[in-house]
């Protein structure tokens, strides 16, 4: 019994020794440094170097054009949101002119560390602009060439331009994953000029900003239709507000048929066949659902209370997302398109202006959290995942924001932002980093991102 | 004599009588008993603080990789081996000598040698001075080949590759795609990657639980038949990975120079831990 007992005494002691050792096996890999960045990003941005373009002639404007072409084209790939950009001042002082000129090595090599690299010549010929521009992997010198490109179009700055947008773009779609790049976009806004309030275009990066309509008159929420052929929007004329067309392609306004009462903020849906709108026929603002031509009249709200706003889900067509006040102060709610399941997207506060993003899993809108007699801060951009109703906000009390619109890549948002210095449109991208303006006018506001 | 009697049937019954049993078997027991608790232990102590799991590279970004089906490329045994006179001259310099043999014992003057032992004693090497290694045969002259000692051309590695259609039977182009269309790679893992939503998966999967899903990705860059192709073990994990795929609408087109109709593509999803 005795020696038994040793025996357990040993065989306790024996595992007390090794009670430690188990636990100091696995000590080791807490005692790790552990770095996660982002989210679920998952992957980093594409590294790419965009060579200043080599003039490959002798013609006085080469100069010109080559300077507008170099900035556009670099500033279209920066505002991609889809690559870490090198820093001109940080790749070589290269201008290869085509394939047979470029030292890939060099720009693989620190300080660049680009893992792309586009490059080119840029020359004009008899008062033709002709652009050859190429696109390597500077990490796989076996097999470098992604793209080629060749443009040849009349020399001027706006061609210079158009072809640094498109070659921009044919570069964001390969290495996008197939979306197309944003640079040929436009932007349709409400330009507010001494007392009138009219429909004004811009490209996607606040260029070239003009005005469309001279209607004398207060134009608001401009929506383009899918194929960029019409742009509908609500107007006060002398028998009070109308939805009203004017046709990109014929540059004039076309006739639609009065839809009702009060019609505002006109909505098409993806396919261009249905517009969305809202309309005070029966006392207070419903949704309302009509064919492209303004026939078909459907009412699809029937609620006490103002519904407004209302948008598509450009994926599937079948789901509208609102503005509702049923509950007292507005809020998102979406519903199918006959008018079922409805949802209370928001929980609380002031939200307003919904954007449905093109893949169909986000909406963007203004929200003010905290709103009431008293409460500091503003309306901000907030987008939300609608399956699960989580929501990140955007903007930071940087003035009062809304009307945010999705850009049809998904991965940006223009919006307006109002300051001590009117109303100005602003863009970033879908995560609110990046924030840029793009207007400096007096009071531009309501931006709409055209769908291509 | 009845008393050694006694006295040896004493001894008998003593060695008859059956030995304790219980002290030893209870020894036993409790052995076995510590055992399975210090196994259950180290399992218990590896499951909750595990964490540099086994294969896993790239933890800081989220742990993702795509592996193309197509470009893993198992390299095959060459059908000819490698020539050996890789760089042959043509004054074959002299074998270094062979180390001088060891003295032979010298036997003690009282020993009586063993017959059976001489018997098989082997001969000792031959001690000749070595002559140089007769010249190997050159490879066979090629006619438009400028020879000079050099080895014959490698033979390119030959590679086993998967069949991206199932019901093709030969696939000709080697599955080069990873090296010549890397950029793509890069595509399908960043496109997957940002659409897969790390809260989907259940907070109590453990980290570096990997699940791998295989899909075709077709011309225009659309995918099909996105299925799991290896499980984690854990179902959210499996659903989520699944899911990413099937976010994605399109890769973009596949490159114009790659001649196949489909791509098959093997995507891992390793769960980088809960955050």
């Amino acid at each position: 019994m005795r020696k038994s007992k040793t025996d357990l005494s040993s065989l306790w002691r024996a595992l007390l020794l090794i009670l430690p050792l188990l636990f100091l096996s696995s000590l080791p890999v807490l005692a790790q440094d552990w770095v996660r960045t982002g989210t679920n990003l998952g992957a980093p941005k594409i590294r790419l170097a965009a060579a200043s373009f080599n003039p490959a002639s002798a013609d006085p404007q080469t100069p010109a054009l080559k300077t507008t072409f170099d900035t556009v084209f670099y500033n279209d790939l920066s505002n991609a949101g889809v690559f870490d950009m090198v820093s001109k001042s940080m790749a070589p002082p290269l201008m290869p002119a085509n394939p047979q000129q470029i030292n890939l090595a060099q720009w693989a090599a620190a300080p660049a560390n680009a893992a792309m690299v586009a490059f080119g010549s840029i020359a004009v010929n008899n008062g033709r602009l002709q652009v050859y521009g190429w696109l390597y992997d500077a990490k796989n010198p076996g097999a470098p060439q992604i793209l080629g490109k060749q443009y040849d179009q009349s020399a001027s700055q706006e061609n210079a331009r158009v072809i640094a947008h498109q070659f921009a773009d044919a570069i964001i779609t390969r290495l996008g994953g197939g979306i197309p790049g944003i640079a040929e976009t436009h932007i349709f806004y409400i330009a507010s000029r001494g007392g009138d309030k009219e429909i004004g275009e811009m490209d996607y990066d606040g260029a070239n900003a003009h005005p469309l309509t001279h209607l004398g008159t207060i134009s608001l929420s401009p929506r383009v239709s899918p194929d960029n052929g019409r742009v509908a929007f609500s107007s006060l004329g002398r028998n009070g507000w109308a939805i009203r067309m004017y046709s990109l392609v014929l540059n004039r306004m076309v006739s639609f048929p009065n839809v009702g009462s009060n019609p505002f903020s006109p909505a098409w849906s993806s396919d261009g066949t249905h517009l969305a709108f809202s309309s005070s026929r029966t006392g207070d603002p419903e949704i309302y659902i009509s064919d492209a031509s303004g026939g078909n009249i459907k009412r699809i709200t029937a609620f006490r209370g103002p519904d407004v706003s209302p948008t598509w889900n450009p994926k599937t067509n079948d789901q509208i997302a609102w503005c509702s006040g049923r509950t007292g102060l507005p809020q998102i709610y979406i519903m199918a398109t006959d008018g079922t399941n409805v949802q209370r997207m928001t929980d609380g506060g002031y939200a307003t202006s919904p954007s449905w993003s093109p893949n169909g899993q986000f909406l963007t809108f203004a929200w003010n959290r905290s709103y009431g007699p008293g409460a500091p801060g503003g309306e901000d951009i907030y987008i939300m995942d609608i399956a699960s109703k989580r929501w990140t906000q955007l903007t930071h009390g940087e003035g009062r924001n809304d009307s945010p619109s999705w850009s049809p890549d998904g991965r940006h948002i223009v919006f307006q932002r109002e300051d001590g210095h009117g109303s100005q449109i602003w863009t970033m991208l879908a995560d609110g980093s990046d924030q840029q303006q793009i207007s400096h006018g007096g009071g531009d506001s309501m931006p709409n991102w055209s769908w291509k | 004599m009845a008393l050694s009697q006694m006295g040896g049937s004493l001894a008998e019954r003593r060695e008859l009588r059956p030995e304790p049993i219980g002290p030893p078997l209870a020894k036993s027991a409790l052995l076995h008993v510590l055992a399975v608790i210090l196994l259950l232990g180290y399992a218990l102590v590896h499951h909750f603080f595990h964490g540099n799991e086994w294969g896993s590279n790239d933890f800081q970004q989220g742990a993702i990789q795509a592996t193309l089906v197509n470009s893993a490329a198992v390299p095959l045994p060459q059908e000819h081996p490698p020539t050996d006179n890789v760089l042959e001259t043509q004054t074959p310099s002299e074998a270094p000598e062979l180390p001088q043999p060891k003295a032979a014992p010298i036997p003690l003057p009282e020993a009586i040698p063993i017959p059976e032992k001489h018997a098989t004693v082997k001969k000792a090497p031959k001690t000749s001075p070595r002559k140089p290694l007769p010249r190997q045969q050159p490879p066979p002259k090629l006619q438009n080949k400028a020879n000079y000692g050099e080895a014959a051309p490698a033979n390119l590695p030959k590679a086993a590759t998967a069949n991206p259609n199932a019901s093709s039977t030969v696939q000709v182009a080697g599955g080069d795609f990873g090296s010549r269309y890397g950029w793509y790679v890069d595509v399908i893992k960043t496109k997957v990657a940002q659409n897969w939503l790390l809260p989907e998966v259940a907070t109590s999967t453990p980290t570096g639980a990997t699940v791998y899903v295989q899909f075709s990705v077709h011309r225009d860059g659309s995918t099909s038949g996105v299925r799991v192709a290896t499980s984690s073990g854990y179902s959210s994990l499996d659903q989520s990975c699944l899911r990413a795929v099937q976010r994605v609408d399109t890769f973009g087109a596949l490159p114009s120079g790659y001649n196949q109709s489909t791509l098959s593509v093997l995507y891992h999803c390793t769960y980088p831990g809960h955050q």
